[in-house]
């Protein structure tokens, strides 16, 4: 339903030509027919009239020709009416065309009444239709299979001139004589909003037919940049937010598809409006069923800035890992996340799973995190555990007691591991070397203190407290005086010099 | 560098992987065949299709797949082995235009919801490895898997390459690449290789066609790496490359100067290492005797790689990712998450 300078009624009849391809085959029939005398063919009539009704004049000329009367007057008459009727082109204006037109149905209207074609009672009716008479064009209403086929033959001859603006009337008229308002079919609506310029009303009918809103929402697309070219911008009021409205709904449709989704992201970006919200929404709910495929739903989230949905996105994959027991892939996603308290989660999961077997089931994962050991402190802590660990593997003890003693003092260690530490400082306390300074052992003892005096401790870790105390604080004593000696010798050897 | 004439079809299914079918002989230049593996659909499939010479295609075969298909190679030239997300493997032979499922090892990677994620091939073995950090070694000829890693890796593995028959190299979701013996009894990898302290996944593998040591590896962060299993325990080489995640890399079989990479971004690009040569720089491998290597590989020497390597587009930006890229000649096969494959041909290297 464009909008175009040019005549209306070229594109109608070539609109209809497309859909009512009877007469082709008719003169197909025809044609085939090799025999003296076409005209008797049970088609040639009909097919020659349809010809004239759509216009098609070469044709036509062509159909009538085979005739074996072709030489009489009369028919010669017809072929030279057929040949001078004047159609529209881009070239002649439309008054100029008017003029030509109406004195060339004069001329036939003359020929009739001067009774040139009373012979042959088809020829006539022919002339008839080309004069515009109303009466022998409503006995083609019979031909012709739908209202909006009679509507353009109708005024193919007796309005060629017909702007959009009218074209409802005329399409009123064509509907009242095929049966009216209550016989239409949901196309026949379509095509009436179309001739009334009701975009809304098509749009509703489309809406209300189709199963998908795959046509309309395209249609809308196409209608809007045709419109954004157009000169005077509001031919069609509120063009763009239908539009939008419509893709909106096409592209949630192909969202909840398994596997047009994508399709459906790359629609939200063409809605100006609304897409990015809809998308975020949207685009938490696609189901993550492989690593390969959240990788394409954070990768979609990243172009388009969507953090949350990102974040979202790495945890619920994170969570997925840990429900099937793989914590190192957890703890990954939990780190491409950013997010602290899932980080803590699955570090204290770590922590735990060491406990309980002595040994860490990621190290890999531990050995190499890198920028990422600072998202959670209980992290940092797990990291430099670790790293504390592979000291005392490979025998670095005054690198391993230094370690330990800060995780304790520092207090990067959590309350319930601090136990597990100070066993682990016996060996250190109770060693030849003396690992600890004076200053260093302090702290440890109060680390210690402070581990008893608090009484939110579980009850496992008491008992294990209880147990272990006596051990400690000998071994706490024992390298607190051997610190001090040490530290005492290095001063007493400056003292010495006085 | 041009291209001339490309060609393409809609499938309707989303393309995880394509591969051109290896020529039995060089008579079939012309007519090649590739096969397809779907993904993300209700019902996935594996096509095998046949390219005429007016430019046209014709589908030879196809066959249900259970699960995506998540990896795909050619054992032989009519044995095609794929793994699915399902926790599977199989092993699809072509036979009279048919393909028909010879042979299937289920269950090789249950846990996590992505089931087997690649599959390699090296003579009659096969390995896949999958989101669960297992790897499965298997035989064609018997249907239990020969040697499983249970805890080959803490965390997923994205993809797998037999730099040589006796070694395994797998990426993982992490960065980091570990090197497996296969002739020795241990359960660890024998090497360990870190792309950063980073945790960017490493989505794919390329081996060089003759020297195995040379692996060039695309990551989640768009970077390529060029690494020489050799030396070292971080890549020789890290260019930046596409800026969306790298879907594959290929080495060209028989001009490996040159490589392909395709991204999730809808870009498909070729690198022109031959540039390196002519260049005149000297390519110097980094072996311990200090004399030069000049058989070494281009890649390897990464000053040169950075400033003197030649890069093209071969299409314009694709509005949805390009998942796979396969090349054999002078043609490269690409296809992606649109639905459709496309072939570019003549491409001058």
């Amino acid at each position: 339903d464009p909008k175009s300078e040019g005549y209306l009624l070229p594109q109608l009849l070539h609109w209809i030509s497309l859909h009512f391809k009877d007469c082709e085959d008719g003169a197909r029939s025809v044609l085939s027919q090799s025999s003296d005398s076409p005209e008797d063919h049970v088609l040639y009539w009909d097919t020659l009239l349809d010809f004239v009704l759509q216009g098609r004049m070469d044709q036509a000329r062509n159909l009538l020709k085979l005739h074996t009367d072709f030489n009489t007057d009369m028919f010669a008459s017809m072929d030279q009416l057929l040949r001078k009727m004047p159609l529209p082109s881009n070239t002649v204006s439309c008054g100029d065309f008017l003029i030509k037109w109406k004195n060339w149905q004069m001329e036939v209207v003359s020929r009739v009444q001067a009774g040139e074609f009373a012979v042959y009672p088809q020829l006539n009716n022919i002339a008839e239709i080309l004069a515009g008479s109303e009466e022998a064009l409503d006995g083609m209403a019979n031909k012709c299979k739908t209202w909006y086929q009679w509507m353009v033959y109708r005024l193919l001859y007796t309005n060629p001139c017909v702007a959009t603006y009218d074209l409802g009337v005329y399409a009123q008229q064509a509907i009242d004589r095929f049966g009216g308002l209550d016989t239409l079919t949901s196309l026949d609506s379509v095509l009436l909003g179309l001739t009334e310029l009701d975009l809304p009303q098509v749009v509703k009918e489309l809406c209300m037919t189709l199963d998908g809103l795959w046509f309309p929402a395209h249609l809308l697309d196409i209608l809007c940049h045709a419109n954004s070219l157009n000169p005077n911008k509001n031919v069609i009021p509120n063009i763009a937010g239908l539009r939008e409205y419509l893709l909106l709904e096409y592209a949630t449709s192909l969202m909840s598809h398994n596997s047009l989704w994508q399709a459906g992201v790359i629609y939200f970006d063409q809605c100006p409006v609304q897409g990015r919200q809809r998308l975020e929404a949207l685009l938490e709910r696609v189901a993550l069923t492989s690593n390969y495929k959240a990788n394409k739903v954070i990768h979609i989230a990243k172009e388009r800035g969507l953090h949350s949905v990102v974040a979202s996105t790495c945890k619920v994959m994170g969570m997925k890992a840990l429900a099937g027991n793989d914590t190192g892939s957890a703890m990954t996603w939990a780190l491409r996340s950013g997010d602290a308290k899932f980080t803590t989660f699955l570090a204290d999961r770590l922590l735990a799973e060491y406990t309980q077997s002595g040994r860490f089931s990621s190290t890999d994962l531990l050995d190499n995190l890198g920028a990422s050991i600072i998202v959670s402190e209980r992290l940092t802590f797990l990291g430099k555990y670790r790293e504390f660990s592979r000291m005392r593997e490979e025998g670095d003890n005054t690198g391993a007691a230094d370690l330990l003693h800060s995780l304790l003092w520092s207090r990067l260690a959590p309350k319930y591991f601090w136990i597990t530490l100070l066993i682990d400082a016996v060996p250190y306390l109770t060693s030849d070397e003396v690992l600890f300074t004076s200053d260093q052992t302090y702290q440890l003892l109060q680390c210690l203190e402070e581990l008893i005096k608090d009484t939110s401790i579980p009850e496992k870790h008491r008992i294990v407290l209880e147990e272990e105390e006596t051990a400690i604080r000998l071994a706490v004593a024992k390298n607190l005086a051997l610190a001090l000696i040490k530290e005492g010798d290095n001063n007493g050897g400056s003292n010495s010099v006085y | 560098m041009r291209v001339s004439g490309g060609t393409s079809r809609f499938v309707s299914k989303k393309c995880r992987k394509l591969r051109w079918k290896p020529l039995s002989d060089s008579l079939q230049i012309g007519s090649e065949m590739f096969a397809i593996g779907s993904w993300d659909d209700e019902e996935n499939e594996v096509t095998l299709w046949k390219s005429a010479n007016n430019g046209d295609f014709q589908l030879v075969a196809s066959v249900e797949h259970k699960g995506d298909v998540t990896g795909m190679c050619w054992q032989t030239t009519d044995l095609l082995a794929t793994s699915s997300s399902a926790g599977q493997a199989n092993l699809y032979k072509l036979e009279h235009k048919k393909l028909c499922r010879i042979q299937e090892w289920g269950e090789l990677h249950g846990r996590g919801g992505g089931g087997a994620t690649c599959v390699a091939a090296y003579g009659e073995t096969l390995a896949t490895a999958g989101e669960d950090g297992k790897v499965n070694i298997l035989n064609v000829r018997q249907s239990n898997p020969v040697k499983v890693y249970d805890s080959a890796d803490s965390c997923s593995i994205n993809d797998i390459v037999f730099p040589r028959s006796s070694e395994l190299l797998t990426s993982n979701m992490r960065g980091q690449m570990k090197l497996f013996d296969l002739r020795s009894n241990k359960q660890e990898a024998s090497s360990v290789y870190m792309l950063s302290n980073d945790q960017v996944a490493i989505n794919c593998l390329a081996k060089h066609p003759s020297q195995g040591h040379i692996v060039i590896t695309g990551a989640e962060n768009g970077l390529l790496a060029v690494w020489d299993l050799r030396q070292g325990k971080h890549p020789t080489t890290i260019l930046s490359a596409h800026k969306a995640p790298v879907s594959e890399v290929k080495f060209h079989p028989d001009q490996p100067d040159h490589i392909f990479t395709c991204s999730q971004g809808g870009e498909l690009w070729h690198w022109n290492g031959a540039s390196i040569r002519t260049a005149g720089v000297h390519v110097s491998a980094m072996n311990g005797s200090g004399s030069l290597d000049t058989t070494s590989s281009p890649w390897l020497s990464s000053e040169a790689v950075k400033h003197k390597v030649e890069t093209t587009s071969l299409i314009s930006q694709q509005p949805l990712p390009i998942n796979s890229i396969d090349v054999l000649g002078h043609s490269v096969l690409f296809g992606g998450d649109n639905e459709a494959f496309y072939i570019l041909n003549n491409i001058l290297l």
